[in-house]
């Protein structure tokens, strides 16, 4: 029980900083940089990431054992992932806007981005591509929509600093935060070295 | 029918900003994560480019012909039937891929489906609902040259920096640095060729300013 | 933001940051002199290399953005120099030029100039090194081989102790080498003895505070005298850690940068503490036998936060004080009437 503890903590961890969705991977570095609604509207995003990627890795682990004897799986596994998060997407919007019509209306536009999305897709991809179980892979998934929540922390800290700065004209905006993203990536490179696998 | 000429220019030239002024990844910042971490070498740049039109111009259309339903029909149905589109154009987009290079899906590994959910089709359909098929097809297609001219630019700096080689093929550079093949010299890489097309727009504006006053000039001059 | 009543001397230096650049070039010079003396010539040209690198691209930048360059910022010169004493003395001239340049248009430049980066500039210029060619900064020659001043090293070329203890072994050189830098390791590191000098000769000058590197170095030596990462007693740990590693020398010149360093005392005393953390992760789990430099870029991000987060704290406890005094003042009243 204590060995599972362990072997869950590390590797929530492993997903969260040493493979960081963001900094390592650049998944979902469009919903970071570009999403409008703010610091808030950032957050919120995230926290729906968070529980897509989760369910997402949960569904591609439990469905594996069965993709992995079709005849050509290659090309008709990312199908498979996109039809999966469609599917998801399909039923959580169709509840929404029966239960929740105005919150749905407000953020359908966030929904849609954080359901089809980059995160979401590599979630399931990574986790398959590991060989995790059904539990590694819910915890890995967490640990992803968890990665991307950290690196929305970390940006805020850097659009603050960056709003105080006297950037270059050519330099404001995008151009500068794609190069500090890039450099918190080279931190973080010292705690992975070049071993990620896409 | 001089009225209709203009607006089909004025359609045509806001569509070719999609390729420079307004670019989809240096500009808008869409579809940042197969330019970021999938373009470090040319042929993986040739490959992100294809599986992009193959995926985002279809979907467009798509989305153009989804426009003429009802209204009832609601938006995520729209997007969902827009998904399915984009996830079934993976199958071709893999086959032709394969055929043109095949270690082209090893080396770009899950980007190179990834490319399936990009930003530039989920941000655009719903708009381009309000537009034609003709229309959708031609804002497709310039997605597409804006997406792979950041990508080629993008990969083959890095490839050159990286390998010392472009498209495969040796160059001179007595100096490499393998670590901009990473992602976070990726990032960077992005960023910077972002500021110098900014740069460069900003002064074709000056430019362009400058020449039309002294135009004016002249003209009130005479 | 809380105003700070200015201390008489109202008017220190007239060119403070000037002074404080000038102060920490001074400190270098004897480390500098003492790579001179294990390593020869070639210690020296890779030091004008990379400052000379850092000077052009800085000049270049410059002109690029539109401004007049102002000679008296010599804060390139400052990380040009810093470069090459953090690598070993037979790195390539083209590592240490490439780390100068990327150091100063990358992580200078991009986010506004002198005193705006984000991030340690030499920090962020080691780091590209180490990722680019990481067995050309980190293969040492022994002291006082001959290396040749220009072209390749004919010497033997070897990895040092902090590749044993990154292996999680113990060194085989002699303590008294360790404490004299006689050993395989970066050019400029490798002497204690100097760097605790140019520690206090920044602390003296006040080009330095003292709460960063307080805070730093308290936790840094408190865990390597509880948790030793090699099967050694706590202070044999602290002796191989301190003599070996990188961070002593980032702790001195690369924490107290003054672009990046928070403004409040209390910020820095949690910001060194924040570096001393991440350094020791880094050390534990990360791939490279030198990884300060990566945690202090990790660490720089949040400087930003703490002074923030400080003043919050700050402003908090200030209330609770004055509602606490105003109730015992009432208490007192009451009781007289």
């Amino acid at each position: 029980m204590n060995n599972t503890l362990i072997g869950i903590f590390s590797l929530l961890l492993t997903a969260l900083v040493l493979q960081n969705a963001v900094f390592s991977r650049a998944l979902d570095i469009t919903s970071l940089l570009v999403l409008p609604g703010g610091r808030k509207g950032l957050r919120q995003f995230g926290l729906i990431l968070t529980g897509i990627t989760t369910a997402a890795a949960l569904f591609a682990a439990l469905l594996n054992p069965l993709i992995s004897q079709w005849e050509n799986v290659q090309y008709l596994r990312p199908v498979v992932y996109v039809l999966i998060l469609t599917l998801l997407y399909g039923i959580v919007c169709f509840l929404l806007n029966w239960k929740k019509r105005d919150w749905f209306h407000d953020h359908s536009m966030l929904l849609t981005m954080a359901f089809f999305n980059c995160a979401a897709y590599g979630a399931m991809a990574l986790t398959v591509y590991s060989g995790f179980h059904w539990l590694e892979s819910t915890v890995y998934g967490l640990g992803i929509g968890l990665s991307f929540l950290l690196a929305v922390f970390l940006l805020e800290q850097g659009r603050r600093c960056m709003s105080i700065c006297n950037i270059p004209k050519a330099f404001r905006g995008l151009p500068a935060e794609l190069v500090y993203v890039g450099l918190i990536s080279l931190s973080l490179y010292g705690l992975v070295g070049h071993q990620l696998a896409a | 029918m001089q009225q209709e000429q203009n607006s089909v220019k004025k359609n045509l030239r806001k569509e070719l900003d999609l390729i420079f002024v307004k670019n989809p990844v240096w500009v808008t910042g869409l579809a940042l994560a197969p330019a970021v971490v999938g373009s470090f070498t040319v042929k993986n740049g040739v490959g992100l480019s294809l599986v992009f039109g193959m995926v985002t111009i279809p979907v467009l259309v798509v989305s153009s012909f989804l426009g003429m339903l009802p209204k009832k029909v609601p938006q995520y149905a729209r997007t969902a039937i827009c998904a399915v589109v984009a996830a079934l154009m993976l199958i071709p987009a893999r086959l032709l891929a394969g055929g043109i290079a095949p270690n082209l899906f090893d080396s770009l590994g899950m980007y190179f489906s990834v490319v399936a959910l990009n930003t530039v089709w989920i941000v655009r359909a719903p708009l381009c609902q309000e537009k034609k098929p003709q229309w959708a097809l031609w804002e497709g297609v310039c997605q597409t040259v804006g997406f792979s001219i950041c990508v080629l630019v993008v990969s083959a700096l890095r490839e050159w920096l990286a390998y010392g080689t472009f498209g495969g093929n040796s160059t001179v550079l007595s100096v490499k640095f393998p670590a901009v093949a990473y992602a976070f010299a990726g990032f960077i890489t992005v960023g910077v060729t972002a500021a110098v097309l900014r740069w460069c727009v900003d002064r074709s504006r000056d430019v362009v300013a400058s020449v039309r006053r002294q135009q004016k000039k002249w003209r009130t001059q005479r | 933001m809380l105003q700070y009543e200015p201390k008489a001397p109202y008017v220190r230096n007239r060119d403070s940051a000037f002074t404080v650049m000038m102060d920490v070039v001074i400190a270098l010079l004897p480390l500098y002199f003492m790579a001179f003396y294990f390593y020869g010539l070639r210690a020296l040209m890779l030091g004008l290399a990379s400052v000379a690198a850092a000077v052009v691209s800085d000049f270049v930048c410059i002109l690029l953005e539109g401004k007049k360059p102002y000679f008296r910022d010599i804060s390139s010169v400052v990380t040009g120099m810093m470069l090459p004493l953090m690598m070993s003395a037979a790195t390539p001239y083209y590592v240490v030029v490439s780390a100068s340049v990327f150091a100063v248009v990358f992580v200078k430049h991009v986010f506004g100039g002198v005193g705006q980066s984000a991030f340690n500039p030499a920090a962020a210029g080691f780091a590209f090194a180490v990722a680019c060619w990481p067995v050309q900064v980190f293969s040492y020659p022994a002291p006082f081989s001959s290396l040749e001043p220009f072209g390749t090293i004919s010497a033997g070329l070897s990895s040092g102790p902090a590749w044993n203890l990154f292996q999680g072994g113990v060194p085989a050189n002699d303590i008294l080498d360790l404490l004299l830098g006689r050993f395989l390791g970066p050019m400029g590191l490798t002497n204690i003895l100097v760097l605790a000098t140019c520690l206090f000769y920044l602390l003296f000058r006040g080009a330095i505070s003292w709460q960063a590197p307080a805070a730093f170095f308290g936790i840094m030596v408190l865990a390597m005298l509880l948790f030793p990462r090699i099967p050694e007693s706590g202070p044999m740990s602290l002796v191989y850690e301190a003599t070996t590693g990188m961070w002593v020398f980032g702790g001195i010149f690369m924490l107290n940068e003054p672009g990046t360093l928070p403004k409040r005392s209390s910020s820095r005393l949690a910001y060194g503490a924040l570096a001393a953390v991440f350094t020791i992760l880094f050390q534990r789990f990360g791939r490279a036998e030198q990884t300060f430099a990566f945690a202090l870029l990790l660490t720089n991000v949040f400087s930003f936060t703490l002074d923030r987060y400080s003043e919050r704290l700050l402003r908090r406890l200030r209330r609770v004080y004055l509602a606490t005094r105003t109730k015992l003042s009432e208490k007192k009243s009451a009781q007289r009437a």
